[in-house]
């Protein structure tokens, strides 16, 4: 399933782990030596800026090359023949990516791979959209965003790319949202509800996942799902964002004074939300629903701000940094001693200061 | 993120019992960090304060409102240098640890509070006339000053681009992007001036060992302007040899910094602008068959990525 060596996977796992311990001191360099040496890793896996320009120099490569090649082929015209090209030069990319790149080569994550992969991807699906266009099919709006959803899919499970993910999930949440759309006043009015729905199940799902020792590789994905699926689910529920989407797609003129249906529903929702998700966040010890409670509750704020502050933006910004500024500091206060494990000191960071946070 | 390998680790001896207590209890949530979400609260904070105070200032002019607003603020500035003052450590060339964990955002509070304030009394009273420039290197010395004596790296950048607009500079992600860093002609002599005079005191602080760790925002600040002006200089100006090889050198120097220090964010920049300088030359030359610029994008670029893997070692390598 997985395109790279595992065994390798995991070794390069295990060594950026005892990296960071090293950095903060906790491991001596013989230690973090020996380490590496038992769990050799032969990757070829740079860090963020080399990454980058390998990325850069791949992506203009390929470019030209791909130039290149179709000026020696025959000369092929319209767009049926322009679509099969993409596609083949698609399939050669991604050949290249897993038989050369990587098995050979061992690039991991070296921007090499990652410029190819994408390449590959864009190609192929650009291809699959000409040929639908060419051959002149009128689809529904929701096909173009089930088509990609395969091909995304593969990237992350294959590859365990991050941006995949990303835009395998955005993807899949447009396709919910285009179908429903297309189920006329019923769907538009049920929109919230089912994204919601869905974004409970895809949390579920990814929790569940997260509990899997043989998944561990995929954490990362994992948890990019789990993010976002706490975001639309409180997005589906935000009295702000119902409101201006009700008005926009039901063409309903709201009368002063006048609401949206179950407008206390989605007022409950708005604040309810993220202090669910704090407190699941701090009962559970779960980093990802306490960041998604801040911003729930800065969006909340916001949206309060849009419909019942008259203030001036400036003056609520002053009050909102002041506020938090010193929210920030009283719990840092509150954490100077550890509190039941919880501290506001760093793990890793500049071991010397926070050694003494040892568990009781 | 889940780290399942601790007892593998500490079954083949390669951790001690007190680090694998230590690492379980970290992994297993037994301890659980803050840091991130407070230090981003702190910093966004500061933030969202300073943007709408520097709006807030100018408003209500003449009520009593406004006077309050202008007290209130200088108040909170004066309080910021002096819980600085009062928890700072004595002066030393080596780098020093926070001596608190708010006294990073408390001295960036009270920089740029201070930064707003002298802009409201410039702007409102003229306190240095006509002389704009003053007006701007006054807090640029300033802020050198405070980042040296409070050890403070995000007030030393501050200062830089401070300094950078004292000069006429406007160093800025929007304003790079823009095209916009040098907004005359006139100014790109300045900038390549302004930048290799502060890399070179850069060197000379690193080499007497004054605060190391600010070399790297030295640094990073005047390559990115350096690196701009001289592709603005090759650009515009003639002899275009000479300046293709002054930029060509610097880029080098980028390289090899990186390679040696390993801040790889250096050689982005070095080989970013010297391929795009090599591309101008040649476009220079004359009209060139397509075919041939395909050759020359498809063998540079594979060069390139044959180059960085032969020179830049890895995890895997090492």
């Amino acid at each position: 399933m997985l395109a790279y060596d595992r065994r390798s996977f995991v070794n390069f796992t295990i060594q950026t782990e005892a990296q960071t311990w090293f950095d903060s001191k906790l491991l001596s360099q013989e230690q973090y030596g020996a380490i590496c040496q038992n769990f050799p890793c032969h990757f070829y896996a740079p860090t963020l800026f080399i990454r980058v320009t390998l990325f850069l120099a791949t992506l203009i490569a390929i470019s030209a090359g791909s130039g290149l090649l179709s000026l020696f082929l025959p000369g092929f015209s319209g767009s049926f023949s322009f679509a099969i090209r993409f596609m083949v030069f698609g399939g050669a990319v991604y050949w290249l990516l897993e038989q050369v790149v990587i098995r050979q080569k061992s690039f991991f994550r070296a921007g090499v791979d990652d410029a190819l992969l994408y390449y590959a991807l864009g190609s192929m699906l650009g291809g699959i959209f000409l040929l639908l266009a060419s051959a002149g099919l009128k689809l529904p709006t929701a096909t173009y965003f089930l088509i990609p959803l395969p091909f995304l899919a593969w990237a992350t499970i294959r590859f365990t790319d991050t941006l995949s993910t990303v835009v395998l999930f955005l993807c899949f949440m447009a396709f919910v949202f285009f179908i429903m759309l297309s189920l006329g006043t019923l769907g538009k009015t049920g929109l919230p509800f089912v994204v919601m729905g869905v974004s409970i199940s895809l949390l579920l799902l990814s929790n569940r996942l997260l509990t899997r020792k043989d998944l561990d590789l995929w954490a990362p994905n994992l948890l990019i799902l789990k993010s976002l699926s706490l975001a639309t689910f409180y997005l589906g529920g935000n009295y702000l964002i119902v409101r201006e989407l009700s008005i926009a797609l039901l063409d309903t003129q709201l009368k002063p004074g006048a609401d949206i249906p179950f407008a206390f529903l989605f007022y409950f929702l708005t604040v309810a939300i993220p202090i669910a998700f704090a407190f699941q966040g701090i009962r559970k010890r779960d980093a990802v629903f306490i960041r998604m409670a801040l911003l729930a509750l800065a969006f909340a704020i916001f949206t309060f701000k849009y419909y019942f502050v008259p203030a001036s933006y400036e003056l609520f910004l002053t009050i909102i940094g002041a506020l938090m500024i010193l929210a920030a500091i009283a719990i840092m206060n509150y954490l100077k001693q550890p509190v039941n494990g919880f501290t506001h000191k760093s793990l890793f960071r500049r071991r010397q200061e926070s050694l003494d946070a040892e568990p009781s | 993120m889940p780290f399942p390998y601790l007892d593998q680790l500490f079954e083949k001896k390669l951790l001690d019992k007190k680090q694998y207590t230590l690492l379980s209890a970290i992994y297993s949530k037994k301890i659980f960090s803050l840091y991130y979400e407070l230090r981003t609260g702190l910093y966004l904070g500061v933030l969202s304060f300073t943007t709408g105070a520097g709006i807030l200032i100018y408003e209500n002019a003449g009520s009593l409102a406004h006077l309050l607003n202008n007290v209130v603020l200088s108040a909170i500035m004066l309080a910021c240098f002096w819980y600085a003052g009062r928890h700072r450590a004595p002066f030393t060339t080596a780098e020093v640890e926070s001596p608190t964990p708010y006294y990073d955002y408390v001295l960036l509070l009270g920089a740029l509070l201070f930064l707003i304030i002298e802009g409201y009394l410039q702007n409102i009273y003229g306190v240095f006339g006509q002389q704009w420039g003053l007006a701007v290197a006054v807090p640029a010395a300033l802020f050198f000053v405070v980042a040296y004596v409070f050890d403070h790296r995000g007030v030393l950048s501050l200062a830089i681009v401070t300094a950078a607009a004292a000069v006429g500079l406007q160093v800025s992600v929007v304003a790079w992007y823009k095209n916009n860093v040098f907004s005359e002609e006139s100014l790109i002599y300045p900038a390549i001036i302004f930048s290799v005079c502060l890399t070179a005191i850069a060197f000379v602080l690193d080499n007497l060992k004054i605060k190391r760790h600010f070399t790297f925002s030295y640094l990073l600040w005047n390559s990115v302007i350096l690196l701009t002006a001289l592709l603005a200089a090759l650009f515009q100006f003639q002899p275009k040899l000479l300046f293709f090889l002054i930029l060509a050198t610097t880029s080098a120097g980028a390289i090899y910094h990186a390679r040696k220090t390993q801040t790889y964010v250096f050689f982005l920049m070095g080989v970013t602008s010297l391929y795009i300088a090599v591309t101008y030359m040649i476009a220079r030359l004359g009209n060139i068959d397509p075919v041939i610029w395909y050759l020359y994008f498809l063998a540079s670029c594979i060069g390139l990525v044959f180059f960085v893997i032969r020179s830049v070692r890895t995890l895997g390598n090492r």
